[in-house]
């Protein structure tokens, strides 16, 4: 289950903080190893993930570089708006691998939009390569 | 083409003219503030620079902060996550550059973790006669491992220089971060 | 004489004579057979002399000639009658010849008249007889008669001479008849258009008016065209003429009487001055050439010594008037020089006068030499009409030098034409010799030779077998097109057809391209927006979050401040630090301002006091000097030697 790009499962990036256009934020979705989401300098950024409607998930799988703490919030509402915390990580300072972590949620963790948002970092630019759901 | 934003802090003693250059900058060279308003712990001012190569555009956005002592503890604040470093002196004042070394440290604690730091030096208000020494000044900013500038805020004298060669460097940054995090994901 | 036999053998010789004779011959006929030659000839003229002479006599011979050549109006060449009858009775050649040569060069004309002659002859009817009403009225009959006689034979010359021939006739009219067939179609045709229209009659009438009218406004416009141009002449006329008045007024400045007198007085005087003194002259030298030249032309013959004597007298008479006129002008005194300049004065004018009396006599000549000229040049040309001047010459020139080369071309054409028509003819008859010549050879050819029949006809047969041959492969050949051709045509008709689908198909594609790029276009600008929008917004995100933290150490900040309110500690509060701050600032101001009140105030003193103790050493230097007795002039130097800053020296 986690094999599948959560493009191909209607989700989509509703908002993000930083726009490159050769790294957009989309790259984090299409499950493509090769493709990654960078930041453009400044902290926070933060990065939405809208589902077409509420869905169940167990667990999300994310590969991250460079993040030092990272904030995952949720929304049910239909527009992106009032978010509360679902859980906050934080990772070590890595040069040479990209730092992968599995948050695994409760029963009955629904959602309709996840807000991923980088508090601190170990530089300047940061970047995601892909966010992977389980849904439940 | 590039659009990149970074948080950049403007430091140095009391009185070394870091808003009039901050000021100077924002309005292109239009306003010099000829009477002297200290700063309230920390200004925010936002400029854009334009590199010519590849057209990338770097948005700094300046944390002028005050020199004085009262306001210290809160500026140090707002030092936090800060990406380049501006330190400034008066080169008519000879206190003002003994103090960089010190203003380095201090923002040096703020990081939370080893980081090459982009920054770069400036001595101000080139205008007046300097008292300083240029040994002195060269042998320090190679210790801290910066570039050395002298400007004048008054006369809109070499005021970009600084700041565009921060934003090269910062681009830079950026482009060898990327190659890396390529190189990691195969 | 010669020339007279030559043109006369040589028209016998020609038709319709056709005599054979040659020069010898004829001109040993004398008598009856020049006579009858004669004869002959006047035949041809009037087919009523034909007649052998020798069967009538003499006289009616002679008669009937003199006859006809009254008729035929033939003046002998010299005036006597007698001699002229009795040569031509006689047959003698000096008459008989001249007569002939004049049938024979007049021999179309002489036949007309001869012809004419008989019809046109007046009868000279005596009065007696005139007064007989009937003899009148046969008369008048006869008159009129021969009148319309004259008339008819004038038209029967003019159709005569015109050179349409029957077939051009014909072909006229016949072309005549087809446009009048057209025409008559025409009219039937617009006919039958205007009987549908209402109105007819009166749409008929109008349209003829209209036509009128139409005719009369093309009618008034040449005439107006032919009046402008007219107009334009007069003008141009009238220039000429008012120039040419302007000129005379010119040259007659003053009508009045005066000036016309003064003219004629001065021209009296040239003239009397001319007659009495430079012609009497010039007659006067040339009487004396003349004498001269008699005298020499009498004398017999002049030898070289009288003519070396002459030469000497006449050198010695020059000398001695040299001679004079050298002792004449040593005889004038020096203040006669007025008068000799006078006297030059005089002799200059004087050549110079019969210069001018020379010159106007040559002139004069020149004129009635030119008027005489043109005079006899109007005789000639008087009679064709104006004589042209200046523009109107220049035209007829261009207008001649046109017509002449319009002339030369088509002379040209004509000469061409002729030739081909010469060469075209020459062909002919050779054809025509060549198609007889074949014609006469054919028979000749199917005469001899049936094996070469045979041949020819086994030659034939193979022919003809090749021939069929050819038509069966061509034959052949086409069933197997056949085919082909009917696929090639099944194929054209569903190219069409798909072609047309092509079309529609196109069309469609385009219409549905169109529809896509302008929604791409759209839709493109929506993007474009959105994504400025989304940048805009990133950045305000970016600004806020930043501000944010400042704004968050700012509360933080007064949160503090409160705090140390509330705690009464008086150290940690902004406010009280900054209270603090104030208050030493502004003591140090305080104690600043006075430093520098009393700095002034010292400032001031002392200045003063420099002042006084400097004058006071000046003064001290002074009376030293003084002491020591030194001119003014030194103590200026000594008061100035001591400068404002002046120091004492410490060692005196």
């Amino acid at each position: 289950m986690l094999d599948i790009p959560l493009a191909r499962t209607g989700a989509y990036v509703s908002f993000a903080t930083s726009n490159d256009e050769n790294h957009p934020a989309s790259n984090v979705l299409d499950g493509n190893s090769s493709t990654f989401w960078v930041t453009t300098g400044l902290l926070p950024q933060s990065i939405i993930i809208s589902f077409p409607n509420v869905v169940n998930l167990k667990k999300i799988k994310i590969t991250i570089f460079k993040v030092q703490n990272l904030i995952i919030e949720k929304s049910m509402k239909p527009r992106a708006k009032d978010f509360d915390i679902v859980t906050e990580k934080s990772f070590k300072n890595d040069n040479h691998y990209v730092q992968e972590s599995e948050i695994e949620f409760g029963h009955n963790f629904q959602a309709r939009h996840l807000k991923f948002t980088i508090s601190e970092a170990y530089d300047s630019f940061v970047g995601i390569q892909h966010i992977l759901a389980v849904f439940g | 083409m590039v659009f990149l934003r970074g948080k950049v802090l403007v430091i140095g003693d009391t009185c070394v003219g870091k808003s009039s250059l901050c000021q100077v900058l924002s309005s292109d060279g239009g306003i010099y503030p000829k009477n002297y308003s200290s700063t309230i712990m920390t200004e925010l001012i936002i400029k854009q620079v334009q590199l010519t190569e590849n057209n990338d555009t770097v948005e700094l956005f300046l944390y002028d902060s005050s020199g004085k002592a009262i306001y210290f503890e809160n500026c140090k604040e707002t030092w936090l996550n800060a990406d380049m470093i501006v330190l400034v002196f008066d080169l008519s004042n000879k206190e003002s550059f003994g103090h960089v070394k010190f203003w380095y440290e201090k923002a040096k604690e703020t990081f939370l973790y080893d980081k090459p730091i982009i920054g770069c030096v400036i001595g101000n208000k080139s205008d007046l006669s300097s008292v300083v020494n240029q040994a002195n000044i060269k042998q320090m900013s190679d210790s801290m491992n910066m570039k050395y500038f002298e400007c004048s805020a008054k006369e809109n004298q070499n005021v970009m220089d600084p700041f565009k060669y921060l934003a090269s460097e910062y681009v830079k940054k950026y482009n060898e971060n990327i190659k890396k995090f390529k190189q990691i994901i195969e | 004489m010669n020339e007279n036999v030559k043109y006369i053998v040589e028209k016998l010789n020609k038709e319709p004579f056709k005599k054979n004779l040659n020069f010898i011959s004829f001109d040993n006929l004398t008598g009856v057979n020049l006579l009858q030659l004669l004869n002959d000839v006047f035949a041809e003229i009037d087919s009523k002399q034909k007649c052998d002479i020798r069967d009538e006599g003499p006289d009616q011979t002679a008669i009937r000639m003199f006859n006809l050549l009254k008729v035929l109006k033939y003046k002998p060449q010299d005036e006597n009658v007698q001699q002229f009858r009795q040569g031509l009775v006689t047959g003698d050649k000096i008459v008989v010849h001249p007569i002939m040569k004049w049938c024979l060069e007049k021999l179309p004309e002489l036949k007309k008249r001869a012809y004419l002659a008989i019809f046109l002859v007046k009868l000279e009817l005596p009065p007696e007889f005139l007064s007989d009403p009937m003899v009148y009225d046969l008369n008048q009959q006869y008159e009129n008669l021969i009148g319309q006689f004259v008339e008819s034979h004038k038209n029967y010359d003019h159709l005569m001479s015109t050179q349409h021939t029957t077939a051009d006739l014909k072909n006229e009219i016949e072309q005549m008849e087809d446009e009048k067939e057209q025409l008559i179609k025409r009219l039937e045709r617009v006919k039958n258009r205007v009987s549908g229209v209402n109105n007819s009659s009166s749409m008929l009438e109008l349209s003829r008016e209209y036509r009128l009218e139409v005719e009369r406004e093309e009618k008034i416009n040449q005439q107006k065209s032919e009046l402008k141009g007219e107009i334009n002449q007069l003008d141009v006329k009238i220039d000429r003429l008012e120039k040419v008045l302007k000129e005379q007024q010119a040259s007659y400045h003053d009508l009045n009487a005066e000036s016309i007198i003064q003219k004629m007085e001065e021209e009296n005087r040239v003239n009397s001055y001319l007659a009495n003194e430079k012609f009497p002259k010039e007659i006067d030298a040339y009487k004396k050439k003349l004498k001269d030249c008699e005298e020499i032309g009498s004398k017999a013959v002049m030898t070289q010594a009288e003519i070396a004597d002459i030469r000497k007298r006449i050198e010695n008479v020059n000398k001695e008037v040299s001679q004079l006129i050298e002792k004449r002008d040593k005889n004038r005194d020096l203040s006669d020089e007025k008068l000799i300049m006078f006297r030059q004065q005089a002799i200059i004018i004087s050549r110079k006068k019969d210069q001018l009396a020379e010159n106007l006599k040559d002139l004069r000549l020149e004129q009635t030499n030119l008027e005489k000229q043109l005079k006899e040049k109007g005789k000639n040309f008087g009679e064709d009409g104006p004589i042209l001047k200046g523009e109107d010459f220049k035209r007829y020139v261009i207008k001649l030098r046109s017509k002449g080369n319009n002339y030369k071309s088509k002379r040209q054409e004509i000469a061409e034409l002729q030739a081909e028509y010469v060469t075209i003819k020459r062909t002919e008859e050779i054809i025509k010799k060549k198609f007889d010549e074949v014609k006469e050879h054919l028979p000749a050819d199917e005469r001899s030779l049936d094996d070469d029949r045979g041949r020819n006809l086994k030659d034939k047969a193979e022919e003809l077998m090749s021939k069929k041959e050819i038509a069966s492969k061509i034959s052949s050949k086409k069933s197997e097109l056949a085919p082909i051709l009917k696929d090639v045509k099944a194929l054209r008709e569903a190219i069409d057809n798909i072609s047309g689908e092509y079309e529609t198909k196109k069309s469609k594609y385009d219409q549905i391209n169109a529809g896509y790029e302008s929604n791409r276009s759209q839709l493109e600008a929506e993007v474009r927006a959105l994504a400025d929008d989304n940048r805009i917004f990133e950045a305000r995100y970016h600004y806020f979050n930043s501000q944010k933290l400042i704004y968050l150490v700012f509360h933080k900040r007064a949160n503090d401040e409160v705090k140390a309110y509330t705690k009464n500690n008086s150290e940690k509060s902004l406010r009280d630090q900054l209270n603090k701050k104030i208050n030493e600032q502004e003591v140090m101001n305080k104690t600043l301002k006075d430093k520098q009140k009393t700095a002034a105030s010292v400032q001031v003193d002392g200045k003063k006091q420099i002042r006084l103790w400097k004058d006071l050493l000046r003064q001290m230097e002074l009376k030293r000097k003084l002491a020591i007795g030194n001119t003014t002039e030194d103590l200026n130097e000594a008061y100035s030697s001591i400068p404002d800053d002046f120091e004492p020296s410490k060692n005196r």
